[in-house]
């Protein structure tokens, strides 16, 4: 067979040799350019660029309510442990500022004068409320509405603020929900809500400012601009003079032995404001006044309160001076909603008393 | 022609099941691509750019080497970068070629020593033994939730040691070679088809043969019997068409007489067809004509011949018929 075969290509194999070289070589130049289109289909695709993801998005808290829920219970421990010990030093870290200084004033009046010992607000580590901060930047600041650490307690506005990414969350002070006053709504806590400057713009007036009014109001009764609503803690602290005033002229004419005035003022360096859902501020800042009665026409005042032998002495003629510290909340509205600065949270707390 | 087609198809066929194991083997992309980098000196932490782990896909392993535990952080870069501070650290930035992690070191001139970082900015920490490895899918699913961007890794060990000594990112490739299937398929087609041409032509060729071995023994001087090579023993089965063949049924008798067509086959007949070709026998055989009017009297009729032009069983000459 294949003999015949080869007899009958060589037969006519003139003709047809070129023929079947030239489909040897277009089979061999068909197979190896399909080889290479098969092996160039199978290269690796290069790597692409990097994804960053959406260019923003909508901001989310940079702490989430898990992380203060840790941080709100370290704070409420550690007032507890420093409570049972009168030791300010067990305060640190996460206590500082004013409530670390309140809290030490606190435990030097109970040491001179035991029947003299304030009531100290003790939050708890229950947090009812995370108000968070979604701006990335430093300083941050939140607020927390958690619960007082006695059952039947208004609830706690407790500041919180970190310096930078290095720094914990600490907290300089704690103001009681006022009662009767309804605080106003702030973000979802799992949304966040955006930081608000000191000098921030767009409500009736600037956060800073809002506390200074209220500072102002509380010493003189004065809101010439009508921008502050009544609340509470005012009332209290202004009925509280005119009880003293009345006591200290009993028998006699309205400021005739002694005057008596508080005068308040802001303590710098402690703020927090975050926005609430339309768009105002809750604001939250430390007082500081002081409360000084003054003899009139060589009078003395003479007193057994074991507040006032804190000054190491019962009898004045001169003056007598109690120091105070304050926290506050505001809710400050926007400039456009015709609604007044509101205090919705407030802590007083002796400091210390002197006279001569 | 058809011998040259089925060689082409065969030869292409096999080539395609070739290209088919190539594709499958040689040429099958890898199984999973890599991206690895290896940090000297690289500071007291390394920082992933957010999405680099995400150029090979959103499946696979992130595998961080370092000389001691080490502590992932997924942060925003804000908290990430508030806390490096002026530090010196490396960045991972990008994977420029498979196989490759690129990276640049960040504050070169900053202090190398890192504060422990705190759970109040990045959460819950919990540093592991080296080598920490992290799926790609759990980071995708973090970063794809909410609509944020992507955020950064911070790796960390002591703040003081080298943030990582090695970084590799591995990703599953799903795709294999999408041409294999067709290769295979056209391969084996094509090869089935050739086989086919191959076969249908031999045994055209075979057919052929024996035809032309036919003419060249009628073509063979009877005197000389010895010309005529052996061939194999009578098949039996070989199909009947090659008796319909002219030259192997209508040639002439060389002597005049009608051409003993419905003897047995005995080997010793020099004109009888031979090799793979069945033996004449009975009412397979028929003349074409009867050359003195009268048939052989063992045959009954012709197959193949009209009924009316057949010879007359009775030995005369049929007429033809007047109604006609």
């Amino acid at each position: 067979m294949s003999s015949r075969a080869r007899t009958i290509r060589s037969a006519d194999g003139s003709d047809r040799r070129p023929a079947v070289l030239g489909r040897r070589t277009l089979l061999a130049g068909g197979g190896a350019a399909a080889a290479l289109a098969l092996a160039a289909c199978a290269e690796e695709t290069p790597p692409g660029p990097v994804p960053t993801g959406p260019a923003s998005g909508t901001p989310t808290p940079v702490a989430d309510a898990e992380q203060f829920a840790v941080v709100v219970g370290e704070i409420s421990t550690a007032v507890t442990d420093a409570d049972a010990k009168r030791d300010a030093s067990l305060l640190a870290p996460r206590v500082v500022g004013s409530a670390a200084e309140f809290r030490q004033k606190a435990y030097e009046i109970i040491a001179a004068q035991p029947e003299a010992a304030p009531t100290l607000a003790t939050p708890s580590s229950t947090v009812m409320y995370p108000m968070t901060s979604v701006s990335g930047t430093f300083p941050r600041a939140a607020i927390m509405l958690v619960a007082d650490s006695v059952d039947g307690g208004f609830p706690l506005f407790l500041a919180l603020s970190q310096a930078d990414a290095r720094s914990p969350y600490t907290s300089w002070g704690w103001a009681r929900q006022l009662p009767g006053v309804e605080p106003p709504h702030i973000e979802d806590p799992t949304v966040g809500a955006d930081a608000v400057a000191p000098d921030a713009d767009g409500l009736v007036t600037t956060p800073q400012d809002a506390l200074a009014r209220f500072a102002v109001r509380l010493s003189n009764g004065v809101d010439a601009e009508q921008m502050l609503a009544a609340d509470p803690f005012t009332t209290e602290a202004h009925s509280g003079i005119q009880d003293e005033r009345a006591k200290l002229n009993q028998g006699v004419a309205q400021d005739s032995l002694a005057t008596i005035h508080e005068e308040y003022t802001v303590h710098d360096g402690e703020f927090a404001a975050l926005r609430t859902d339309d768009g105002g501020a809750i604001v939250m800042g430390a007082l500081r006044s002081s409360r000084t009665i003054s003899m009139k026409g060589g009078a003395t005042l003479t007193a057994n309160d074991p507040e006032v032998r804190l000054a190491g002495k019962d009898s004045f003629t001169q003056e007598l001076v109690r120091d105070f510290g304050e926290i506050v909340a505001l809710y400050v509205p926007t400039e456009d909603s015709g609604a007044q600065i509101q205090a919705i949270g407030a802590s007083k707390i002796l400091l210390g008393v002197h006279g001569s | 022609m058809r011998r040259m087609l089925a060689v082409v198809l065969v030869v292409l066929g096999l080539a395609g099941l070739v290209l088919g194991r190539l594709g499958e083997t040689v040429w099958a992309p890898e199984t999973e691509r890599t991206a690895t980098v290896e940090l000297a000196d690289p500071g007291p932490a390394v920082v992933i750019d957010p999405g680099v782990a995400y150029v090979g896909g959103h499946a696979g392993q992130v595998t961080i080497t370092a000389p001691g535990d080490v502590t992932v952080i997924r942060a925003s870069s804000d908290d990430v970068t508030g806390y490096l501070g002026d530090a010196t650290y490396t960045r991972i930035t990008g994977v420029p070629a498979w196989g490759t992690l690129s990276s640049e070191t960040v504050q070169a001139d900053g202090p190398a020593e890192l504060p422990a970082p705190l759970p109040d900015t990045f959460g819950p920490l919990e540093p592991s033994a080296s080598p920490v490895t992290l799926e790609v899918a759990d980071l995708w699913e973090q970063d794809s939730t909410g609509g944020q961007p992507h955020q950064p890794l911070l790796v960390l060990t002591d703040g003081k040691q080298a943030g990582a000594t090695e970084v590799t990112m591995r990703w599953p490739v799903e795709l294999s070679t999408p041409w294999v299937p067709y290769a295979y398929a056209i391969g084996a087609a094509l090869t089935v088809i050739g086989l086919v041409l191959f076969l249908v032509d031999f045994a055209m060729r075979r057919s052929r043969d024996a035809e032309d071995d036919d003419a060249e023994r009628d073509d063979v001087d009877p005197a000389e019997p010895d010309s005529v090579e052996p061939v194999d023993a009578p098949d039996v089965n070989d199909e009947p068409e090659h008796l319909e063949s002219p030259a192997a049924v209508a040639a002439p008798a060389p002597t005049g007489e009608p051409a003993p067509m419905a003897e047995p086959a005995t080997g010793g007949d020099p004109l009888r067809p031979r090799g793979r070709r069945r033996a004449l026998v009975g009412d397979e055989t028929a003349p074409t004509a009867p050359l003195d009017g009268a048939a052989p009297a063992d045959v009954d009729r012709v197959d193949d011949a009209p009924v009316d032009a057949a010879p007359a069983a009775d030995g005369e000459t049929p007429q033809e018929d007047p109604a006609r």
